[in-house]
């Protein structure tokens, strides 16, 4: 009885169909028509305060944002919040499921902790640090001060914001690359290790020429992943900490397409920035994978 | 001497395990210490570090100054309208998908493999657009079909490698038994349920935690949803009323805090099936 192989029967492909057609309908009003009309509306002028038609303008609006100089700071920022923290989770991510992969008391335990931060809600941990990072009651600048004498405005300086966001969102992140981690260590053969001894490697040459190479794959998703989150999914933890400012000082691609689209109300430029910000993330994602390829 | 350096080894490890759960835990039991600190406590200088009178009085005033049942209950509602939709309709998908081959059938399944890339924010300002004109702003389904976006493409891409996994002999069996084939799919939503379970538990985690889609979809506490309403505190006149925002923080955390365990477990299991 070869019944699952009949594809070529109309009857069976029908069934098929069905079940899959109430999950495409609903895809198709909220994914695939808002994704196309978003193309649409980063190709026109659409403005509603104050209100002008939408009309057709081809490729201005692109032209137009990356000749803009609060764009450009935007790009740059989203870049190098990428660039700064997603090794940043990474190293520590690494780390942790290094030390989780020896011989620990109450591992589960501690995993459970340990993975908290990527649990819950982002928006409720940026509150959490906006708290500690607070300039007047926080317990951070009251440490600092206490300590060291110094009183670095976290949210308010635009050299330090920055790094207000970064450091909460590594907080945010790390575990997901732990927990990643360390699935991927897990799945290692001993053998391989075992192997490696007998041949009298060191702990270091163990771990660069099995550790490193087994983890291979599951190192190149994980950070496909996190630098595509990096780019375009920063949103919640820097519209509650900072709001993009001081100045634009931590405004990112996002926001700042949510800023342009919904609070601004020029819809064509705010639907083209989120079309940069994809386009950008698609790039980066193909230079990961070209690199990992050619190694 | 090795035995010192094992020792050395071994007070190095558990003093970084130390220091990981500490940085861990520290932001969350400050939250935590601040909701039950006398609100004037709380602006104490120098902070209180140390717990030392205990009070109610946040979590008390937290629903005076907000409508924070309703929230709490739009929250409710719109993640098991997310999941109720997501888990049936792309369980469904997911199975019709790993079972059966049709013309197209190609294209969906690898428009949800890029689908889960694709940064949300290309559509907030089009979904803002289209539930205008349909009259979904400030509902809860205007919430949960937003939620869509990526409750159904993560479920029927989870879903799909779990039945992938299930042999297809149960079915046949089922069939040859007389089933009709809609039966026979229950019988492997049956084998299914540990993945559903699965499912249900990441979606309900990013479906409870959404902000950005709340944002721009809820206006009045008829659909804000906790998060959204929390963040609306900080925009209070004179002091930000930290007491309030912890107090609310803690309780909307507590569900996650009960199910992290499950939580932790399935998040990596899902990732290394999924890929």
């Amino acid at each position: 009885m070869r019944i699952f192989y009949g594809w070529h029967l109309k009857k069976e492909a029908m069934f098929g169909i069905l079940l899959v057609m109430p999950a495409f309908i609903i895809l198709a009003i909220v994914y695939l028509f808002p994704l196309v009309y978003d193309i649409d509306l980063s190709l026109s002028r659409w403005n509603l305060a104050p209100p002008s038609p939408k009309e057709f303008i081809g490729l201005k609006n692109y032209v137009d944002q990356f000749s803009d100089e609060t764009f450009q700071k935007v790009l740059y920022n989203s870049l190098f919040f990428t660039g700064v923290s997603v090794p940043c989770e990474f190293f520590l991510g690494l780390a942790l499921a290094l030390l989780l992969n020896k011989n620990i008391r109450g591992k589960s335990v501690i995993i459970t902790i340990l993975a908290l931060p990527m649990m819950i809600a982002p928006v409720i941990a940026a509150l959490t640090w906006r708290w500690i990072y607070d300039s007047n009651f926080g317990i951070l600048d009251f440490f600092l001060n206490q300590f060291f004498g110094i009183r670095p405005l976290w949210l308010s300086d635009p050299n330090i914001a920055m790094y207000s966001v970064i450091i909460a969102d590594v907080w945010i992140t790390a575990p997901f690359m732990m927990l990643i981690l360390y699935a991927g260590l897990q799945m290692i053969p001993t053998e391989r290790y075992e192997a490696a001894k007998v041949d009298g490697a060191s702990s270091w040459q163990m771990f660069r020429y099995v550790t490193l190479p087994s983890l291979k794959g599951v190192l190149i998703v994980a950070l496909m992943v996190r630098t595509n989150d990096a780019l375009t999914k920063l949103f919640d933890v820097v519209y509650v900490i900072t709001e993009g400012g001081p100045a634009y000082a931590t405004e990112v691609l996002p926001t700042y397409a949510y800023k342009v689209g919904l609070k601004f109300f020029r819809l064509g430029a705010g639907a083209a920035i989120s079309i940069i910000t994809l386009l950008i993330a698609a790039m980066m994602i193909v230079a990961i994978l070209r690199a990992s390829r050619g190694r | 001497m090795i035995r010192t350096k094992k020792f050395i080894n071994e007070t190095l490890l558990y003093l970084a395990v130390g220091v990981a759960l500490f940085s861990v835990l520290f932001p969350l039991y400050w939250m935590f210490s601040t909701s039950i600190k006398p609100p004037l406590k709380i602006f104490s200088i120098p902070p209180r570090l140390l717990i030392e009178e205990f009070t109610l009085e946040n979590y008390q005033r937290l629903f005076e100054v907000m409508p924070f049942l309703q929230n709490f209950l739009n929250s409710a509602i719109i993640t098991s309208g997310a999941l109720a939709l997501g888990l049936s309709l792309g369980s469904m998908a997911a199975y019709g998908l790993s079972r059966y081959q049709f013309s197209g059938s190609r294209y969906f399944l690898s428009f949800i493999v890029i689908s889960r890339m694709i940064t949300y924010v290309a559509f907030v300002i089009p979904i803002f657009l289209l539930e205008t004109n349909l009259n979904l702003i400030d509902t809860h389904l205007g919430v949960i079909l937003a939620h869509s976006i990526f409750v159904l493409p993560f479920i029927i891409w989870l879903m799909k490698s779990f039945f992938d996994e299930i042999p297809k002999a149960y079915e046949e069996a089922a069939l040859v038994d007389g089933c009709s084939r809609f039966r026979a799919m229950f019988v492997a939503m049956r084998l299914a349920l540990p993945g559903l379970g699965t499912a249900a538990i990441l979606t309900f985690l990013d479906s409870w935690n959404e902000f950005m889609f709340a944002l721009v979809i809820t206006r009045t506490s008829a659909s804000q949803t906790v998060p959204y309403a929390l963040v609306l505190q900080l925009t209070r006149p004179y002091q930000v009323p930290w007491g309030v925002i912890t107090a609310g923080s803690f309780l909307f955390t507590l569900p996650i805090f009960a199910l992290g365990y499950f939580i932790q477990k399935y998040v990596a299991k899902s990732f290394v099936l999924g890929r």
